[in-house]
């Protein structure tokens, strides 16, 4: 898929190319953002910020790296950028935290207590150390790619996953 | 100690929790699709800010007041400058003379009439130059 996206974009064909990015990312970069954000709708908007800033960027984009990891970096960001705007427009000091626990009623969450005690752990890491647990344990993406996604060594987000993964069973042990 | 669940190799944790409405994907997909075709690249997001869109509304309010305002009742510069618009021009503060310019178009005799005139405490030039003048005027005016 990847070759495919290069070669429309050698023969400057964007349209084509950003069409065969939607049809095979949006999903992906959806449950990305909709488990740094939680809120479908939040996600749905965060998701077509993330794809305006693919498209914007596409005609610049270096086609020495993967364009996997480069959209992936670009919802993340979109995805951390949005809940500190968040932050800074709500009262509330633990947006995240507060999110996780409006999960029990949210139409759509299917999750069971466990699950949700799980999101609520997740909710309590610092944002970076979320992005890097999330795409390691639920989308099992390499530390190669989550290297190029974070532009940080692939130690430094072996360590940061190691310790997200001690404080997530720590909360789990006392909630 | 209380059992906890393991994160690693958990499938029940690792599977997905969040559901999406029906057919969210394919209008997704979709919606996103389009995007090239309504908005070109050089979309401008300068009003998509709240608050830069209530300032730019202000702003064309203040800009079309100030045109307003600055426009009623001054004559373009096509109207004729006879004697009745440099009257209106002057009792709405629109003109106004120095007293070099008086002087200049005063003869010696209107000069010391004027100068009298101030002395006495009386400061209206007309009434003191060209009192009938100034009779006739309040003379056709209905109100009198």
């Amino acid at each position: 898929m990847h070759a495919e996206i290069i070669a429309l974009l050698q023969q400057n064909k964007t349209e084509p190319a950003f069409n065969l990015i939607v049809k095979s990312y949006s999903q992906k970069v959806y449950w990305h953002v909709r488990r740094l954000v939680l809120d479908h709708d939040d996600a749905d908007d965060v998701v077509q910020n993330t794809f305006i800033k693919i498209w914007k960027g596409l005609p610049n984009f270096r086609q020495d790296s993967a364009i996997y990891t480069w959209i992936y970096r670009i919802a993340t960001n979109e995805a951390l950028s949005f809940l500190r705007s968040k932050k800074e427009n709500t009262r509330f000091e633990d947006v995240e935290y507060s999110l996780s626990q409006n999960l029990e009623a949210d139409a759509f969450f299917d999750g069971d207590a466990a699950q949700q005690t799980l999101q609520a752990a997740i909710a309590t890491l610092p944002e970076k150390q979320r992005a890097v647990f999330n795409l390691r344990y639920f989308e099992e993406m390499s530390y190669a790619e989550m290297s190029a996604v974070f532009d940080t060594s692939e130690g430094a987000l072996k360590a940061s996953y190691h310790h997200a993964v001690k404080k997530i069973e720590a909360f789990l042990h006392t909630h | 100690m209380k059992d906890y669940p393991r994160l690693e190799n958990n499938k029940h944790l690792k599977s997905n929790p969040f559901t999406v409405p029906d057919a969210y994907f394919k209008n997704l997909r979709e919606g996103l699709q389009n995007i090239p075709l309504e908005h070109p690249q050089t979309k401008v997001r300068f009003l998509e800010n709240r608050y830069l869109r209530m300032f730019a509304f202000a702003a064309t309010l203040v800009l079309a007041f100030t045109i307003g305002w600055f426009s009623q009742g001054t004559p373009s510069e096509n109207d004729d400058l006879n004697n009745e618009n440099i009257i209106a021009l002057t009792e709405g503060g629109y003109l106004h003379y120095s007293d070099y310019d008086v002087l200049m178009v005063l003869d010696d005799q209107e000069i010391e009439a004027l100068i009298n005139s101030q002395e006495n405490g009386n400061t209206d030039y007309l009434e003191t130059t060209q009192p009938d003048l100034v009779e006739d005027y309040y003379l056709t005016l209905e109100n009198i």
